[in-house]
């Protein structure tokens, strides 16, 4: 069950577009933060369903604040939307535990894939 | 020049550009990796409205050096103009060509001094760099561009290295800036985008169009 | 790619620029006249083929690596002559240009768009700058030369110095430096006069001369005073060469008015090394080997301590 979405990005205009990117039936509760750091304090107090994390933002980037995401709950949802998607990048990211990796600028179809992959990841992890 | 200038781009048409310009570079990066064999690390690009007068100033700002540098600079002209500066310092630059030296020949420095060879080795990754940002840029405006042949230039910037003709009284400039690191950390460089904005409405409309193609407004 | 348009395949084959288009497998798509001309290839038996098979030369990561960037971002791909000196092994035009054995070339080469703007071909132009660079090399070295002898003078001197030590300390290449001097020189100009003073410095340097290597570098840097970097060399190899030098000089015999007159040389040998900082460091080195000659007798090699 997905109704909190964290939406971490330094830029206005994607997290305008990531929103309205996301499928507009379902009752989704947003919140946003625009660095990693005030990202991380939000997580912290609204522990969300699912993060959207940018990786290019000032005083903490999207890599730091996934490993400090990850050091306070293992199995957070996290997807990385990033400009950055070098075959490196993407590795690193996963194996920091990012859910999946989506290049941007992020189409409707990727987006709702993507919250079907966390829909069934929280499933799974509800049944242990 | 109106004292309003530094509005001449809204606040959400400037994160929109600034936006655009963290995709292209990302993309940019993505193929140069694949292509100069190198893993680049991108830092967030600052965008700066400016008049043509505080250009040079912006940049020696930016840069804080006094000593050496070894500077690309080209030109590139579509919808969207203006001059591309890679900076690196010397000792970046020399690191940067040990990186790449493992794939070429060392026979070729019998032939030349290797001061020249250092340079035109520089210049090319230059070209290849400026051309990868620029381009990609460009694409994500619906523009694309002509270049001038890369010329270096060693020592300082100066203002002397601005196209002449493209800054006059009359336009603004915006310039972008990025820090890239290669995957060595040590090896870092600055490249400035200087775009003259002669079409300032071709340029807000082609950052509409490129926010609603993406469904942001 | 449709290349039958009258007019331009006009302009394209009158061009004194040669202009080969290639698609993303290196096929060949057109092939203009100045081509023809110089490959001595025709354009129907290479229309649709491989570059590389007929010039494998291209296939090497840097020029595959611009290409590739052309076709990725667009970008043009410069190829300076003075980098590249040629794109496409051809022979020069002119007898004149006998001094190079294939054409010089600067080329450029930029992508070619479709309706849609994709990139499907990219361009090469080539330009034959053999003439232009026959004759900055040869100003070029009428500036290197030292007027009267035909050796290198001290600009260039300095120039090389300063390179090859460059290549020493970044690569670890041996270097070794021989400085010699002409004994007596002075005596000489004073009892026989300048001009056959001018002279024995040109025998000395036909002496000189043969006993060096093409990549050793000869140069007169004072009046009298001559200087040899040697790379790749040893200190002893160095030492050897010195000898051998003031021994050829020695036995020489030189008549000034039916009087015979031995001149001889004193030399310093000198050899780069990890405490030596700059080359000047290097040259005092030897500089001062050779006062040591001078002042033990003259006609003689002195070796600097490591």
């Amino acid at each position: 069950m997905i109704k909190k979405i964290l939406i971490v990005d330094d830029s206005v205009v994607a997290r305008m577009g990531l929103k309205k990117a996301i499928p507009q039936n379902a009752s989704y509760e947003f919140y946003e933060a625009c660095d990693g750091a005030s990202g991380l304090e939000q997580f912290k107090m609204i522990t969300p369903d699912v993060t959207f994390l940018d990786l290019t933002m000032p005083v903490m980037t999207g890599f730091q604040a996934l490993d400090e995401i990850k050091k306070i709950d293992k199995n957070a949802v996290v997807i990385v939307v990033t400009a950055d998607i070098q075959k490196k990048t993407v590795d690193r990211v996963l194996e920091a535990g990012a859910l999946l990796v989506i290049s941007k600028p992020p189409s409707l179809k990727e987006i709702s894939d993507a919250l079907e992959k966390a829909r069934k990841f929280k499933e799974g992890m509800m049944k242990r | 020049m109106n004292p309003g200038y530094r509005d001449i781009l809204t606040e959400l048409e400037k994160d929109a550009f600034k936006e655009i310009i963290n995709i292209a570079f990302g993309k940019a990066a993505a193929s140069l990796a694949d292509i100069i064999g190198l893993y680049v690390i991108l830092s967030v690009p600052k965008v700066e409205v400016l008049q043509p007068d505080e250009i040079q100033h912006f940049i020696e700002r930016e840069l804080n050096e006094t000593k050496g540098l070894n500077i690309i600079e080209q030109y590139y002209m579509g919808k969207i103009r203006g001059a591309a500066f890679l900076v690196l310092s010397y000792e970046n630059s020399k690191q940067l060509l040990s990186l790449l030296e493992k794939d070429e020949s060392k026979d070729s420095f019998n032939f030349f001094s290797i001061a020249m060879l250092e340079q035109e080795t520089v210049t090319e990754i230059g070209n290849i760099i400026i051309g990868a940002c620029v381009s990609k840029m460009a694409e994500l405006l619906k523009d694309f561009v002509t270049y001038t042949p890369p010329r270096f230039i060693g020592g300082k910037f100066s203002g002397r290295d601005l196209p002449p003709k493209l800054f006059d009284k009359e336009t603004y400039a915006i310039v972008l800036k990025t820090i890239f690191q290669f995957e060595n950390k040590n090896i870092s460089g600055f490249l400035f985008l200087v775009n003259s904005v002669e079409s300032l409405d071709w340029l807000k409309k082609a950052i509409h169009d490129y926010m609603q193609h993406y469904g942001y407004e | 790619m449709d290349t039958n348009n009258i007019y331009t395949t006009q302009i394209c084959d009158m061009m004194n620029i040669g202009i080969v288009v290639l698609d993303r497998e290196f096929k060949i798509h057109y092939w203009n006249r100045w081509m023809e001309l110089h490959s001595g290839i025709m354009r129907e038996n290479i229309l649709n083929l491989q570059l590389f098979d007929f010039f494998p030369n291209l296939n090497n990561p840097k020029f595959m690596r611009n290409c590739k960037s052309l076709f990725t971002f667009g970008n043009y791909y410069f190829l300076s002559q003075k980098l590249h000196h040629f794109i496409f092994p051809f022979k020069p035009v002119s007898a004149s240009d006998f001094q190079f054995e294939n054409m010089q070339q600067s080329g450029s080469i930029f992508p070619i768009r479709n309706e849609k703007n994709e990139i499907d071909y990219i361009c090469i132009a080539v330009h034959d700058v053999t003439e232009l660079v026959a004759y900055e090399q040869k100003l070029l070295e009428m500036t290197k030369r030292d007027v009267l002898t035909g050796i290198y003078n001290r600009r260039y001197l300095e120039e090389r110095m300063k390179d090859e030590f460059e290549k020493h300390t970044r690569y670890n290449r041996t270097l070794s430096l021989i400085v010699f001097d002409i004994d007596h020189f002075k005596g000489i100009n004073d009892t026989c006069g300048h001009q056959y003073g001018d002279y024995i410095l040109k025998s000395i340097v036909s002496i000189v001369k043969p006993c060096l290597r093409t990549v050793d570098v000869f140069a007169r840097y004072g009046g009298e005073e001559f200087c040899c970097l040697l790379p790749e060399t040893d200190i002893e190899a160095a030492a050897r060469v010195a000898e051998r030098l003031k021994d050829a000089v020695a036995v020489q015999e030189y008549f000034f008015q039916n009087t015979l007159i031995r001149v001889t040389i004193s030399l310093g040998v000198a050899k780069a090394n990890e405490n030596l900082r700059t080359i000047d460091a290097l040259f005092k080195k030897a500089d001062d080997a050779l006062y040591e000659a001078k002042k033990n007798g003259r006609n003689r090699v002195v070796t600097a301590k490591i």
